[in-house]
This record gives C-alpha cells, structure tokens and sequence, in this order.
C-alpha cells in the first residue's frame, strides 16, 4: 500500500477533490450527475476529478445501469494517519509526564509549608 | 476544517506559570519530563535533548519570551547531525502559557509537518507532493466528525 501513498496524496491536495471525497464519504451523493449539483463545476469535471480519486485508490466505481455509482475507500488513507497519530501520542505521553512532573513539584512545595508552619 | 499542519495540545495546570516556564523552558526542567538529559550550549541557544539507548537530538531555540513563549526547532525523522536547519528537515515547537485562576494553560504546537522532505517522513512513504499532512488531518477531523454524528 505505502508504494501507492504519492498518488493518493497528490489526489487529496486539490480542494475541489476534497470535497468529493467528503461528499462521498457522507453518503450525500455517489454519482457524477448529484456530485455535480453539490459542486460549482460541470459533470465533465466531476468526472476528470473522479478519474484522478479512482487511480488513487480512494474512491471505487461500480457500473449500474447508464450511472457509475462511487464509493469511498478509507485504506489508502490508514498510514498516513497512523504517522501522524504516532506523533501526535509521543506528545500526549511527554505532557502527562510534565503534569505528573508538575504535581510531584506542587505537592512537595505543600508539604514543605507544611513543615514550616509546624515549626514556627 | 482545522489542524493545518499542526499537532497542538492544550493543558490546564493547577500550577503557578513561573514554574511551568522553567518546567517547559529550562535544561533543568526539560529533563524531568522530555527527556532522559537535556544540556544547552553557553549562548542558551542550542539544546541537547538525550534519550538513554535513542541517543541525542540537537534543537535550535527560536522563541524566549517568559513567561509566555518558548519555541525551538528541532530535525525530523532522518535529519542528519550538523545539518542547518530547514523547513524541510526540522519541525518547530512552541509552548504558550497563559496564567489563569487555577494556575497556569499550556498549549503545545509542534509544526512543518507538511513541508517536510520525503525522507524526512517515515521510512515507508515514497511520497513527493507536498501539503499531504494538512489535507491527512483535514479530512481525519472531517470523519471524525462524521463518526460522532
């Protein structure tokens, strides 16, 4: 899957594709016809968009009838977001040590009072 | 949409802002909680971060305000030592903190991820259009959505 990461990148860098993709994975429209009327660009355009979304490997076509019914497929998606979440879960972990951190200081500074009060 | 480019984090602290400054902004702080040693160089300038058995990460500060500012650029994946720094092989991360009734509001951004170089993302992607992460957590925040609803 990670060979084909370029393609679905260059696929998500377009608004207009994004949008698609959004529409899609909503469930509001799944051909070019009802995508068109959602987007301010003509069928013919929606289908050239749909091409480049298809090779990518983020959306599937299936024939029914004269339409090509679309369907958005997640898995090009999943490295991607795992990186970033990877990242994103070094950071969580690094700032619940700073707050631990931060309590054992407090705490300590607490007792330390504590101890002073007592003494005087 | 939100999240371009940008991992944030916000934290609210029952702890005086002083303290937090040094937590996020000194060798001596860092060292507690980011990682295993941290050294600066004279100037103040440089940091070494250490990890026991992951070896050590240099970053540059950029931001010393206090107690409101802390940023440093640091490399990313496969940066090599001795490098300068660009945006296509470091990151930048800043701390914000805002003093509050209860003590103190952390907010930690790292950012750059999007203009990162190839080899500077993981070692699995041979990806070579730029701007992929904004659009990776755009439409992650955008399904997330769609999940919660």
């Amino acid at each position: 899957m990670s060979h084909q990461a370029g393609p679905v990148f260059a696929a998500l860098a377009d608004p207009t594709r994004r949008r698609l993709v959004e529409l899609l994975a909503g469930g509001k429209a799944n051909n070019a016809t009802e995508l068109a009327k959602a987007l301010p660009i003509t069928r013919q355009g929606v289908s050239k968009h749909l091409a480049v979304l298809e090779h990518a490997g983020l959306i599937a076509g299936r024939q029914v009838g004269r339409e090509k019914h679309y369907q958005f497929r997640p898995e090009p998606l999943e490295e991607p977001l795992e990186w970033i979440t990877r990242i994103t879960q070094q950071w969580d972990q690094r700032l619940e040590k700073l707050r631990d951190y931060l309590r054992e200081q407090d705490n300590a500074q607490a007792e330390n009072q504590e101890v002073k009060r007592l003494q005087e | 949409m939100k999240t371009p480019n940008e991992i944030r984090r916000e934290l609210n602290l029952r702890t005086s802002i002083e303290r937090v400054w040094k937590a996020i902004s000194t060798p001596e702080g860092l060292s507690h909680w980011f990682s295993d040693q941290v050294e600066a160089d004279e100037s103040g300038r440089e940091l070494r971060f250490n990890w026991e058995g992951h070896g050590t990460v240099k970053a540059r500060v950029e931001v010393v305000q206090p107690p409101q500012q802390f940023a440093f650029r640091w490399g990313a994946h496969g940066y090599q030592s001795g490098d300068p720094f660009t945006d296509e092989n470091s990151t930048l991360v800043t701390f914000f903190l805002n003093e509050t009734p209860e003590g103190t509001q952390l907010t930690l951004s790292e950012t750059g991820f999007a203009e990162l170089a190839p080899e500077h993302r993981q070692d699995s992607f041979e990806d070579n259009s730029g701007g992929w992460s904004k659009e990776m957590s755009d439409l992650q925040a955008y399904l997330s959505e769609l999940e919660g609803k």
